[in-house]
């Protein structure tokens, strides 16, 4: 190539971009190689002025910690497991005992009951009938 | 500098995670700081792509290095946080992006002269701004290559494009920057 190379072409060797041709002439032409430099030299000095500006900013961002296993996963999962199982047992066991403590307190009541209807006095008159037969 | 391993050794490397986490955690914060430019939120997508690597680091294979297989998952993470939030992420962008001067600041060459120091600056400053103004794929892509020096074939396999897709978007990158950079609109 016996021009200079274009804007357009500048960028694409900085970009990456090797064609033989323009290799041939940015090897002669001084020009042309400061172009490339100069594109060269911002982007590499943009790199490095991002990496110092991020790293003083990483320095405070805190440590990155791995989730709780208990939390998370396999303990999540684990964890919800056993607690559908122990709600599965304790539920029937729990409403077992109480209707057992129910029934228990329904046949009290109805002993008491019972002892009730069959006294051959009334509550009440119990006194007045225990004073009469002590005086036979 | 990064190892990088054979499909073997990779998986073996992952089960320590802490030394994953060691390498790389400050190199994807990097990109996706530059990316968002936010760092509260660069923060968190940090820990949910080391998060989504610890869940899947059993499907790792290691046909990429565990470099490229982590910016992979970066660059989708950034990507779907651009996209799920852009109105969100541009008023936040007005109020709390990075200033520009926080980067031209930092770049650090005693052996230039002030005079040279200046125009350094007004290039980092000049860059800065068109990066930010470059359509996702071109910027991650730009990002990618003059930022994390990654090669093209690296940058294909950690955004999902052919090589040819990659080097189409990092001309188009680079000829913005070089025309921002000349002043030219």
């Amino acid at each position: 190539v016996n021009r200079h190379l274009t804007p357009e072409e500048i960028s694409a060797r900085v970009a990456g971009e090797r064609k033989p041709a323009l290799e041939g002439h940015l090897a002669e032409c001084g020009e042309c190689q400061a172009a490339v430099e100069r594109l060269d030299r911002a982007l590499a000095r943009f790199g490095g002025a991002v990496k110092q500006w991020s790293a003083r900013e990483f320095a405070g961002t805190r440590p990155f910690q791995l989730p709780s296993r208990s939390l998370t996963g396999f303990g999540l999962r684990f964890a919800a497991a056993v607690a559908m199982v122990v709600v599965a047992v304790a539920v029937p066991v729990y409403r077992e005992r109480r209707a057992a403590d129910l029934a228990q307190q329904d046949e009290a009541l109805l002993q008491e009951v019972q002892a009730d209807i069959s006294r051959s006095v009334p509550l009440p008159m119990e006194t007045l009938a225990n004073l009469e037969r002590s005086g036979k | 500098m990064e190892t990088v391993l054979t499909a073997e050794a990779a998986p073996v490397l992952l089960d320590d995670f802490d030394i994953v986490v060691r390498q790389h955690q400050a190199r994807i914060f990097r990109f996706v700081l530059a990316c968002i430019r936010d760092r509260e939120s660069a923060e968190n997508l940090t820990q949910e792509c080391l998060l989504r690597a610890y869940r899947a680091r059993g499907r790792f294979r290691g046909e990429a290095s565990p470099s490229t297989w982590l910016m992979q998952i970066a660059v989708n993470l950034v990507r779907s946080h651009m996209a799920s939030s852009r109105l969100k992420f541009w008023r936040k962008a007005e109020r709390s992006a990075v200033d520009l001067s926080s980067v031209e600041d930092w770049l650090a060459d005693p052996q230039l002269s002030p005079e040279a120091q200046v125009l350094a600056r007004q290039r980092v400053a000049a860059v800065w701004e068109a990066a930010g103004a470059l359509p996702e794929r071109q910027r991650t892509v730009f990002l990618l290559r003059f930022v994390e020096e990654m090669e093209l074939l690296e940058i294909a396999a950690a955004t999902g494009m052919k090589e040819g897709t990659v080097k189409a978007h990092l001309f188009r990158a680079v000829e913005s920057v070089r025309r921002r950079i000349e002043g030219k609109r």
